[in-house]
C-alpha cells in the first residue's frame, strides 16, 4: 500500500513539471499517431480504391468489350484508380462473377478480395472500413490524451486502466467476453467524464461571479449524493446495454434498439439529474442560509442564478459529450457486425445503410383543400337535403362550424382512400413537391407507406402498384409491392424521376379485393441529406438544449418553492412537456361535445360534461404550453434515419435557450430579489 | 461618501414582520436609530428577540425595511457595489459541506473578484491565522463546531473588509481561540477598520468596543461608549498600591480630614454584565414586551422528578471525580459564591446559551470580572457598613 501511495505522489510530482508534461504530451500524439493515425489513413485510402474498383467493375461489360471485363474474364486482373488489382483466382471464378448480361454480379464481393490485404493486420476491420469514424476515433483520443497530460492526469488515467483492464481481462478469461467488454466501458465512460469535468473545471476557473457560482455546481453534482448516484448509474448502465441486445435479432433493429435505449436513457437520467440537482442547489442552499454568505458578498442575484445555470449546463454538457461520444462509437462498432448470410442479411445491411444510419428529409403529398365556395356549396346542398336542418331554417353557427370540418376530413379522407382495381375503380394520383434539392443530390427517393385495408390482419399479403410519372412523353414506370396491413414498407426509385420543378408524380393502383386507406402522415417520399455522423452531433446538441432549459426549470421553481414542491413542479412540467406530443395527438381524436348537444336536465350528464370540459381545456393548455419541448425528439429522429436540420437545432437553440430558459431566469431572478432569504428567529 | 461620514446609518428603522396573510405578526425592530462611525468597533447588544439579528440582516440586505433609513456605506444595503468592501461572520458558519477548507476560501474570493494569486496567499495566511492549516484539505462537513468557526472567520477577512459584521465570533470557540479573535478584532481596529460586533457574551463586547447600543424588544435601551455606559457617578472609588495598616490608618484619616495626599481618585466602573442586567430588568418592570427567548422558569418538571439537585451534587460528591471536581469549584469559587452563582443563572436565562462552551466562557468572564481588583483594602477603607452603596 505504502509503494502504491509512494508511485502515486511521486507521479503527482513529476507531472507538475512542465517539461514531463509538454514529452508526455509528444509522446503520447506520437503513439496515436502511429497507431490510430495509420488506420485512419489506411482507411481513407482503402476507401478510394474500393470507390474506384466499384466504379470500374460497375460499369464495365463483356458484351461490350471493355478493357476490365476482358482483363477480368482472360487473367483475372483489372486496373482501376491508377493500380492493377486481382489475381488468377479471379479468373478461375469468372464464371460466378459475371451475370448472363455480361456485367459485374457481386462488384462488392469482388472489391473486398481486392483489398484484403491492404489493411494492417493489427487493425480492427471495423475502424478499417469506415475511415470517417476511424478519423473522427484518432482525433476524439489525441485530445483526450492532451487533456490527460494537462489537467494532469496520467496517474490516475493509469490507475483506472489497470482496475478496470485487470476487472475486464479477468472476465474475458471466465469466458464472458461481452462482460470484459461491458467492464473495460465503464472504465473508460468513468475516467472521461472525470476529465471532461476537471477540463469543465478549469475552464470555469478564474475570478468572477458567475464561473465561481458555475464552477461550485459542478463539484456539488460530482460529490453530492443524489446526482452522483445518477451519473454513476449512467455510466455504469451506458456500457451495459449492448449486453440485453438479441444477437439474432436484423443488425438494424439491433442498431436501432440500441440507439433508442442508449440515447433515451442517458436524456432521462441527466434529465431526472439536472432537475433534482438544480432544486437542490438553490433550495437547500436558501433552507440552510448558505445563501447569506454569499448574497452578501458582491455577486448580484441575477448574477448568482446564472452561475447555478451556468454549472448546470456545463454539468450536462460533459454528461452529454460523455455518453454521446461512448454511444457514437459503439453505432460505429455495432454497424460494422455480420449480418445473416443470403439476402436476408444483404437486405438488412442495405436497410441498415440506407434507412437507419443516415439523415434523410422527408416529403409527404401535396393534398387538395376545399376552398371557401365549395364549402359553402356543399353546406347549402346539406341544408337543402336534410328535412330537419330544412325545418329549422337552416344550421347555426356551431353547427355550420362541426359541418365545414367535418367536410373537410371527409375531402381528405376520400383522398387517402385507393378502391380496389377489379371494382374498375381508377388509380389515386398523388404529387409529392419540393424535391429539388433531392434531385441535385442524385442517388434514389425511398417510398415508405403503411397501409391499412379491411380488419387490419397482419397475417396476410396484398399486393398494389406504383406508378411512376416521368414526364417529358416518357413511358410511365410501374413498381409493384407486396403489403401487410399496419406495417411499414420501403422501396427505392432514383431521384431522376423528380421533374425540374421539384416534383415527383405518382399513382397507387389497388390490386387488393378491399379499399386500402392511409393515415396523413403514412405515405412518404424520403431521401439523403446528410451524414449520419454530421446528423448525430445535431442530435446530441439538441438534446443538450433541452438540458439546458430544464436545469433553468428547476433553477427557477426552487428560487420560489421548496425543494420537495419544487422537485414535484419542475418534473412535473417536464414529464407534461414529454408527453404533449402524444396528449396532442389524442386530443385531435377526442373533444367534448358541443353544449347544445347536452341535455342538461340529467344532472349526472351535465357534471360529466363539465368535467370533459375542463379536463379537455387542461389538455388544450398543457398542450399549448409545453408541447414544443416534446416535439423537439432528436433520439427518434437519429432512430429513423431522420434529417435533422441545422435550421432546427438553431430554432432549439433559440426557443429554449433563449427564450424558455432566458423567460425561467428572469422569474427566478424577480422572485429572488422580492424574496427576503433571511426569516424571523425570534420566537414570536 | 466623505471620509468622515458613518459606514452606517440608521433612522426610524423599523421592520415588522407579516404573516401569510400580511397581517403584521412581530414587530422585530422599532423605529432605532444609530451610526456606526469609521474606523471604531460598535456592539450590538441585546438578549434574543431584541432585534439585533434583524438590524444586521437589513444591515447586509437578506431582509427588506418596512420604514424608516438605512444606508450603509452612504448607499442602500442591497446595492451590491456595497458588498465589496463588508465581511461578514453569521451566528452560525453556514458552508457548503463538500467543498475543503481551501476551496471554501477560493470560492468566496472569486466572488469578490481576487485575483488567483491574490487569493492564494491570502487563503494560506488565513489558514494559518485560523490555525486550519492542517486540516485545508478536509471537507468541511467533517469539521467540528469549533473549525467551522474558524473557517468562518476566515472567509469573513477574505476580501481584507473595510467593514467587519461579526455576529457571535466567538461562539463555539475555546479560550485561546476567543483571546485570538478579540486581539484580531483591536488589530483590524488599529488598521481603521470598522467592525459591528453582535455578541452575548458581554465580556466580549466590554473587552473591544469603543461604543454599543443594547436592544431590547426591538428598541434601543441605551447608546454610547463604554465609559459613558459603565460609568457609576454616584460612587467614587480610590486606587493606589497595597497599602500597610499603618498607611492605611494615615489615609483613612487623611480621608477623613477630606483630604486627598498621593491616592488617585475616579469614577468606578461597574461591569457590562451588571449594567444590561440593570437595562432588562427596567425594560421588564416597564413591562415592555420582547419577542425573543423570556426568562427561564426553572428546570423542566420531567427533569425535576424523583431526584432534587442536592442529590445530583451528593452523588457527584461522593464519586471519586465528582469531589476532585468539587474541591477545584471550592479553590476558584469567589467568597460571593452564591450571588455569582444567582447572577450566572439569571444571565444564562436571559442570553441564548445554545452551547455548553459559550456559557463556560461566560461564566469563567464573568467570575474573572468579580474577582479582578484586590478590594480589600478598599473594602477596610468604606468599612462593612459602606458595602454596597
Amino acid at each position: 500500500m505504502t509503494k502504491i501511495r509512494d508511485f502515486w505522489r511521486w507521479s503527482e510530482r513529476v507531472q507538475e513539471r512542465f517539461g514531463v508534461r509538454v514529452g508526455l504530451a509528444i509522446l503520447s500524439l506520437a503513439v496515436i499517431g502511429g497507431s490510430l493515425g495509420q488506420i485512419a489513413l489506411r482507411a481513407s485510402s482503402i476507401n478510394r480504391d474500393r470507390n474506384a474498383i466499384l466504379e470500374a467493375l460497375t460499369t464495365t461489360s463483356l458484351m461490350a468489350g471493355d478493357d476490365v471485363a476482358r482483363s477480368l474474364k482472360e487473367k483475372g486482373t483489372f486496373e482501376a484508380g491508377g493500380r492493377e488489382w486481382g489475381d488468377a483466382s479471379l479468373r478461375d471464378a469468372s464464371g460466378a462473377i459475371f451475370g448472363p448480361d455480361g456485367r459485374v454480379a457481386i462488384p462488392l464481393e469482388v472489391a473486398a478480395y481486392c483489398l484484403r490485404n491492404e489493411a494492417p493486420a493489427w487493425a480492427p476491420e471495423w475502424l478499417v472500413t469506415q475511415p470517417q469514424t476511424a478519423k473522427l476515433g484518432a482525433l476524439s483520443i489525441a485530445a483526450f490524451v492532451i487533456l490527460v497530460v494537462l489537467l494532469r492526469g496520467f496517474h490516475e488515467l493509469l490507475l483506472t486502466g489497470m482496475l478496470t483492464g485487470g476487472a475486464a481481462f479477468l472476465a474475458r478469461s471466465l469466458g464472458l467476453l461481452d462482460l470484459g467488454w461491458a467492464l473495460a466501458g465503464i472504465g473508460v465512460l468513468g475516467w472521461s467524464f472525470l476529465l471532461l469535468l476537471r477540463a469543465a473545471r478549469t475552464g470555469l476557473s478564474g475570478r468572477g461571479g458567475v464561473r465561481a457560482t458555475a464552477q461550485l455546481v459542478l463539484m456539488e453534482g460530482a460529490r453530492t449524493g443524489l446526482p452522483l448516484a445518477f451519473i454513476v448509474v449512467m455510466l455504469v448502465v451506458l456500457p451495459l446495454i449492448p449486453l440485453s441486445l438479441d444477437p439474432e435479432a436484423p443488425l438494424r433493429y439491433r442498431v436501432q434498439t440500441f440507439m433508442s435505449w442508449s440515447l433515451g436513457l442517458a436524456f432521462w437520467l441527466a434529465a431526472l439529474m439536472t432537475l433534482l440537482l438544480g432544486c437542490s442547489t438553490i433550495a437547500t442552499e436558501i433552507r440552510d442560509r448558505q445563501i447569506w454568505q454569499v448574497v452578501t458578498k458582491p455577486i448580484s442575484r441575477l448574477r448568482w442564478l446564472v452561475g447555478k445555470w451556468l454549472g448546470l449546463a456545463v454539468l450536462n454538457l460533459v454528461l452529454t459529450a460523455t455518453s454521446c461520444v461512448s454511444i457514437f462509437f459503439f453505432i460505429q462498432y455495432l454497424r460494422s457486425q455480420p449480418t445473416a448470410e443470403g439476402l436476408a442479411g444483404r437486405e438488412d445491411a442495405f436497410l441498415l445503410q440506407e434507412t437507419v444510419l443516415t439523415a434523410r428529409a422527408g416529403a409527404f403529398p401535396t393534398w387538395d383543400e376545399l376552398d371557401n365556395e365549395q364549402l359553402r356549396q356543399r353546406i347549402a346542398q346539406i341544408e337543402e337535403t336534410d328535412p330537419e336542418i330544412r325545418a329549422r331554417g337552416g344550421m347555426g353557427i356551431n353547427e355550420r362550424r362541426a359541418a365545414v370540418q367535418e367536410l373537410r376530413e371527409l375531402h381528405n379522407s376520400l383522398q387517402r382512400t385507393v378502391p380496389p382495381a377489379v371494382a374498375g375503380a381508377p388509380p389515386n394520383y398523388f404529387e409529392f413537391n419540393g424535391l429539388s434539392a433531392a434531385k441535385d443530390l442524385g442517388g434514389t427517393l425511398t417510398i415508405r407507406s403503411i397501409f391499412h385495408i379491411l380488419r387490419d390482419d397482419e397475417h396476410e399479403r396484398y399486393q398494389c402498384r406504383f406508378i411512376f410519372d416521368r414526364g417529358d412523353g416518357q413511358q410511365p414506370i410501374a413498381v409493384d409491392q407486396t403489403f401487410v396491413p399496419t406495417m411499414s414498407h420501403v422501396f427505392q426509385v432514383p431521384a431522376e424521376w423528380v421533374d425540374d420543378d421539384g416534383a415527383l408524380r405518382m399513382a397507387i393502383q389497388n390490386l387488393a379485393p378491399a379499399a386500402i386507406n392511409f393515415d396523413p402522415d403514412d405515405l412518404e417520399i424520403l431521401y439523403q441529406v446528410s451524414s449520419f455522423e454530421s446528423n448525430f452531433l445535431r442530435a446530441a446538441l439538441v438534446h443538450w438544449s433541452k438540458l439546458a432549459f430544464l436545469a433553468a426549470l428547476a433553477v427557477a421553481c426552487a428560487t420560489a418553492l421548496g425543494f420537495p414542491v419544487a422537485c414535484l413542479a419542475s418534473i412535473t412540467i417536464f414529464l407534461a412537456g414529454s408527453a404533449a406530443p402524444f396528449l396532442a395527438r389524442a386530443l385531435y381524436w377526442y373533444a367534448p361535445a358541443e353544449m347544445n348537444e347536452i341535455d342538461f336536465s340529467d344532472t349526472a350528464a351535465g357534471i360529466s360534461w363539465v368535467f370533459e370540459v375542463i379536463i379537455h381545456q387542461l389538455a388544450v393548455a398543457m398542450t399549448w404550453a409545453f408541447g414544443a419541448f416534446g416535439d423537439y425528439d432528436p433520439t427518434g429522429s437519429l432512430v429513423r434515419g431522420r434529417h435533422l436540420p441545422w435550421s432546427e437545432v438553431f430554432n432549439a437553440f433559440a426557443r429554449m435557450l433563449l427564450f424558455w430558459t432566458g423567460g425561467s431566469l428572469l422569474f427566478g431572478w424577480r422572485v429572488l430579489t422580492r424574496r427576503q432569504l433571511a426569516i424571523y428567529s425570534g420566537s414570536g | 461618501m466623505t471620509a468622515t461620514a458613518p459606514i452606517v446609518e440608521a433612522s426610524g428603522l423599523t421592520k415588522v414582520f407579516r404573516d401569510f396573510w400580511r397581517r403584521p405578526r412581530v414587530r422585530a425592530v422599532d423605529s432605532i436609530a444609530f451610526e456606526i462611525r469609521r474606523g471604531e468597533i460598535f456592539g450590538l447588544l441585546g438578549p434574543n428577540g431584541s432585534g439585533k439579528s434583524t438590524t444586521i440582516k437589513m444591515i447586509l440586505g437578506l431582509l427588506h425595511k418596512t420604514s424608516g433609513r438605512l444606508s450603509v456605506f452612504g448607499r442602500a444595503p442591497d446595492d451590491v457595489a456595497v458588498k465589496k468592501h463588508i465581511g461578514f461572520l453569521p451566528e452560525e458558519s453556514y458552508l457548503y459541506r463538500f467543498l475543503d477548507a481551501r476551496e471554501t476560501l477560493d470560492y468566496y474570493g472569486k466572488l469578490f473578484g481576487l485575483e488567483a494569486s491574490v487569493r492564494k496567499r491570502r487563503t494560506d495566511e488565513l489558514l494559518q491565522m485560523v490555525g486550519l492549516e492542517r486540516v485545508a484539505h478536509r471537507p468541511i462537513g467533517e469539521y467540528s463546531k469549533g473549525m467551522m468557526r474558524r473557517i468562518g472567520i476566515a472567509q469573513a477577512l477574505v476580501n481584507d473588509p473595510e467593514f467587519l459584521i461579526l455576529d457571535e465570533p466567538t461562539s463555539g470557540l475555546d479560550p485561546l481561540g476567543t483571546r485570538q479573535v478579540k486581539d484580531l478584532l483591536l488589530d483590524l481596529k488599529s488598521r481603521g477598520k470598522t467592525i459591528l460586533l453582535s455578541s452575548h457574551l458581554l465580556a466580549d463586547v466590554e473587552d473591544v468596543c469603543d461604543r454599543m447600543v443594547i436592544l431590547y424588544g426591538g428598541k434601543v435601551r441605551a447608546e454610547g461608549t463604554s465609559d459613558e455606559l459603565l460609568q457609576d457617578s454616584g460612587r467614587s472609588v480610590i486606587e493606589t498600591d497595597r497599602l500597610d495598616p499603618e498607611a492605611a490608618a494615615a489615609v483613612q484619616s487623611v480621608l477623613a480630614e477630606r483630604g486627598l495626599g498621593d491616592a488617585t481618585v475616579a469614577a468606578p466602573r461597574q461591569t457590562l454584565e451588571h449594567f444590561f442586567l440593570d437595562i432588562v430588568a427596567r425594560a421588564q418592570s416597564e413591562a415592555t414586551a420582547t419577542d425573543g427567548a423570556r426568562t427561564g422558569s426553572g428546570t423542566a418538571a420531567f427533569l425535576r422528578e424523583e431526584s432534587t439537585g442536592d442529590d445530583v451534587v451528593q452523588s457527584l460528591l461522593e464519586s471519586p471525580s465528582g469531589h476532585e471536581a468539587a474541591e477545584v469549584v471550592g479553590d476558584e469559587a469567589p467568597d460571593d459564591t452564591e450571588q455569582a452563582t444567582d447572577t450566572h443563572q439569571v444571565i444564562g436565562d436571559l442570553v441564548d446559551q445554545e452551547a455548553a462552551p459559550d456559557r463556560a466562557d461566560s461564566s469563567a468572564a464573568a467570575s474573572e470580572t468579580e474577582a479582578g481588583p484586590d478590594r480589600g483594602v478598599i473594602d477596610d477603607l468604606l468599612g462593612d457598613g459602606d458595602r454596597g452603596k
